[in-house]
């Protein structure tokens, strides 16, 4: 993890992905009008990431907090051989009778020197439950029958092509979400090598979640809280974290994480997950590691929304390049028509 | 360094600075925009000016007494521009659009000189910049100085200088007087009042400041003192050489009573009715008159004295000369009398003092040549007060009936001190009449005062340029400028906001230092 080398040059880049114009040209020759309103996609992963109650989750140390160090997590922000990465995405959805559209920007902000460097990619889909449709498009419309659930799978895989291929070696990478399970966790762990082939360790992050992992599995604690975030906040001080905790997918014996709570200040806990096998490789750096974030959660310093910083920077990036692609105007560019109820009502 | 064009916002245009940017563009800067797809070009001045912070990071860290992150320390600058000048070839009564996302960078000298729409001829002064009580000069994207050219005109349509004691408002004015001097090849009359300021301007200036040198090398131009240069005092008053006043260019004068204007000695009287001093040229015209007729000439200002005191003494009553030679009689009171005479017994020795010269408007309209009148010291004013009423009616005359084409700068230094009497205020009236004919008999004044309320009422509308030094910002907000108090007490040395005429984009200014005439401590 830790180099005698300066950190790699990574520049600011705005990537469209070649689904982008593929989706556009379909819309086009198919004469399909979307709606110049889009509305904002909260990712829900729920559905992928749910535990079967026959799930295995044991505690790795005694139950209780264990303090960390912000000054650590300080020097270690500020020490040029770390290169410190945050992932987030923002995705809107355009509704129209024939389909539905995903318009996804993947943000990805590097701590460089003295400033942020972002890397975007900007993807879109239209998603139909007409073959028709789709097949006229020749397959650039996608045929679905759950376009919600594909829309995400769709989602997770350009996220997880984005990141690897967009991520230095000799990074430590903070994504917002949960590691995934189910399906989808199976095309993540093929990835896994290649991370630690390039010294680049991801950690996950969840807030707000009504997880019952630890409640319903920990002896000590079952049945007196409500949910882990519940307990981790009560048995929890101000910069302390919880101990880890490993989960075991008992139909699946590859699908494992480590996972613990971190309190920074008087809110809501996160859950910080990493893979199991990133976690035995870089175990003496965990703690250092924990550290930074604790620091990272400080800097950010938003009580009613905590996060680490680089994360909250990715998002306001992945925001800001929504925006850069005026879709109006791009829709009239190659040619497509708004619908009746959008010329009636521009103004 | 680089500026995005934002969009337009009650009527200015709004920008936020590039990555490559990395301070604030001072307030008064020029930017210009380049539309390569018309060949259109924006030049905009710089409004409002001010950080703005991207990632607004939140001040826990720092209140934890723990350092935060450099990344979230980033600044852009966000600015507020006017556009002053549009440069596009369309022709269907439309203006050009700056569309957003357009890159702006800092203008050339060449754009800025277009922006302005001065001229290529005149005096340069340094465009300058204030921002947060910060002074700064204007500099081009290769850090070379942004300067201005002065219009010339802006000589004949009356200038007035203000500023506090130490701002720069005498070292400015020496410049404009040697530019007009050497340049214009003008005659220069000035006013000294106050110690040596205008006594040395026969020697180069000298500055051990780097600044100044490379202003002065921005320039082309080096210290030098006025060539064709006389100091003119009065012969009743010794000049001070101990301030290294080069004896050689000091001419001592005195005033002709066979020459001189009766209207002009007016400024000798003190404490009486203005009805009195009505009648009081006319009964010295009259005796002027008969004495040239009677004595071929030689009469002195004595022998006038006696006669009134004569007068006084038989009865009060004075014959009387009007301007168009018509005689009459008049009687005074006897009050009047007694201060009559003890005015004209006050300036016995400004006149006729041997070894001193008369001089008149031949000395003082001469191309190139800059005269100063020397009136610091006692009785200094009331002598001054006569010889430049004197002076000044026979400069108009001279430039009425075309006998000189010289052009002809006045100054006044220090109006508030050379105001302070009756008979300055009379002669300083006479400027009135120039200031207001100046420009078709090419005759310029500048007034340099500390407060502008010491020039007198009525003059202040026929000055077209104010230029303000650190002052009173009411005053110079009185006058059209559009100032602050912060911005005004923030004015270093040197530096104004200003109002010029025919130059309305230039707000804020540094001259140079003079060339001849400061010397700074070393």
């Amino acid at each position: 993890m830790r180099r005698g080398n300066a950190i790699p040059l990574v520049t600011k880049r705005l990537i469209v992905h070649n689904s982008f114009n593929k989706t556009l040209n379909a819309l086009k020759a198919t004469n399909i009008r979307l709606p110049q309103q889009s509305s904002p996609v909260t990712m829900d992963y729920q559905w992928i990431n749910s535990s079967p109650t026959d799930d295995l989750v044991f505690n790795l140390e005694d139950i209780g907090g264990y303090d960390l160090d912000v000054k650590e997590g300080e020097m270690i922000s500020h020490d040029p051989n770390y290169l410190i990465a945050g992932y987030d995405e923002s995705i809107n959805k355009f509704s129209a009778l024939e389909g539905t559209a995903y318009y996804t920007s993947h943000s990805l902000v590097f701590l460089a020197p003295e400033m942020y460097v972002p890397i975007n990619q900007l993807t879109m889909y239209f998603l139909t439950r007409s073959k028709e449709l789709s097949d006229r498009s020749g397959g650039s419309l996608i045929y679905s029958l759950q376009p919600a659930i594909d829309s995400q799978k769709m989602y997770l895989d350009d996220k997880v092509d984005f990141i690897f291929s967009s991520v230095p070696s000799n990074s430590i990478l903070f994504i917002d979400g949960p590691i995934i399970a189910g399906d989808v966790y199976t095309h993540l762990v093929s990835k896994f090598p290649g991370f630690h082939e390039r010294n680049i360790v991801p950690c996950f992050f969840v807030k707000n979640s009504d997880s019952n992992m630890v409640i319903d599995n920990i002896e000590e604690v079952r049945g007196r809280y409500n949910s882990d975030l519940h307990w981790s906040y009560s048995v929890l001080r101000d910069g302390q974290r919880s101990c880890f905790f490993k989960y075991v997918d008992r139909n699946n014996a590859r699908n494992t994480k480590i996972f613990c709570y971190i309190k920074a200040f008087g809110v809501s806990p996160l859950r910080v997950e990493f893979y199991t096998t990133s976690f035995e490789k870089y175990s003496n750096n965990i703690t250092n590691i924990l550290n930074l974030i604790y620091y990272l959660l400080l800097v950010q310093g938003n009580p009613r929304n905590p996060q680490i910083r680089p994360i909250a920077i990715a998002e306001a990036y992945a925001r800001e390049t929504l925006k850069i692609v005026n879709f109006e105007q791009t829709m009239r560019s190659v040619g497509l028509k708004p619908t009746m109820n959008q010329e009636r009502f521009a103004w | 360094m680089e500026w995005i064009v934002l969009g337009e916002k009650n009527g200015k245009i709004r920008l936020v600075s590039k990555n490559n940017t990395n301070g604030i563009l001072p307030k008064g800067s020029y930017l210009t925009i380049e539309l390569t797809s018309t060949g259109s070009k924006f030049i905009l001045r710089v409004d409002d000016t001010e950080q703005s912070e991207p990632y607004s990071p939140s001040p826990l860290i720092v209140d934890m007494d723990l350092s935060p992150l450099k990344q979230d320390q980033m600044c852009q600058n966000i600015i507020s521009a006017y556009r002053v000048r549009d440069i596009y070839n369309r022709s269907d009564g439309l203006i050009d659009f700056i569309p957003p996302q357009s890159i702006a960078r800092r203008s050339t000298q060449a754009e800025v000189d277009l922006a302005l729409g001065g001229g290529t001829s005149g005096p340069k002064v340094f465009v300058a910049t204030l921002h947060s009580s910060q002074n700064q000069l204007l500099k081009d994207e290769s850090g070379k100085h942004i300067t201005a050219t002065l219009p010339v005109d802006m000589f004949f349509h009356q200038v007035l200088v203000c500023g506090k004691t130490g701002s720069g408002k005498t070292v400015a004015t020496k410049y404009l007087a040697q530019y007009f001097t050497e340049s214009l090849e003008g005659a220069v009359l000035a006013i000294n009042v106050k110690d040596v300021d205008f006594l040395k301007m026969d020697c180069p200036s000298r500055t051990t400041n780097p600044a100044v040198v490379e202003e002065w090398e921005t320039l082309g131009e080096h210290p030098r003192g006025v060539e064709n240069y006389t100091i003119y005092y009065p012969a009743n008053i010794a000049i001070d050489t101990t301030q290294k006043v080069t004896p050689e260019v000091c001419q001592k004068i005195t005033l002709d009573v066979t020459r001189i204007e009766p209207e002009a000695l007016t400024g000798l009287l003190e404490g009486i009715s203005d009805t009195a001093s009505m009648n009081f040229p006319n009964i010295f015209r009259h005796w002027q008159e008969e004495q040239r007729s009677n004595k071929n000439g030689k009469f002195t200002f004595g022998e006038f004295v006696l006669y009134f005191s004569e007068g006084v003494e038989n009865g009060r009553e004075f014959p009387t000369m009007n301007s168009r030679g018509d005689s009459s009689f008049v009687t005074l009171h006897k009050g009047t009398c007694d201060n009559i005479i003890r005015n004209l017994d006050y300036a016995l020795d400004f006149f006729d003092n041997k070894d001193a010269k008369c001089i008149d408007e031949t000395d003082i309209l001469v191309p190139n040549k800059m005269s100063i009148i020397n009136v610091a010291g006692n009785k200094g004013i009331q002598f001054g007060s006569i010889l430049l009423r004197d002076l000044l009616h026979r400069i108009v005359d001279a430039k009425d009936k075309q006998r000189s084409r010289t052009n002809m700068l006045i100054i006044i230094d220090e109006v508030h001190q050379f105001y302070n009497t009756d008979s300055s205020r009379e002669a300083l009236g006479d400027l009135d009449t120039i200031c207001r004919t100046g420009r078709s008999k090419k005759i310029g004044v500048i007034f340099s005062s500390q407060n502008p309320t010491d020039i007198p009422r009525g003059l202040a509308n026929v000055i077209n340029t104010k230029i303000f030094f650190k002052s009173d910002a009411n005053s110079a907000k009185s006058l059209g400028l559009r100032v602050t108090d912060d911005e005004m007490e923030s004015l270093r040395k040197g530096f104004a906001v200003a109002s010029i005429h025919e130059l309305s984009q230039l707000k804020v200014l540094k001259f140079p230092l003079s060339y001849s005439g400061v010397f700074e401590k070393e």
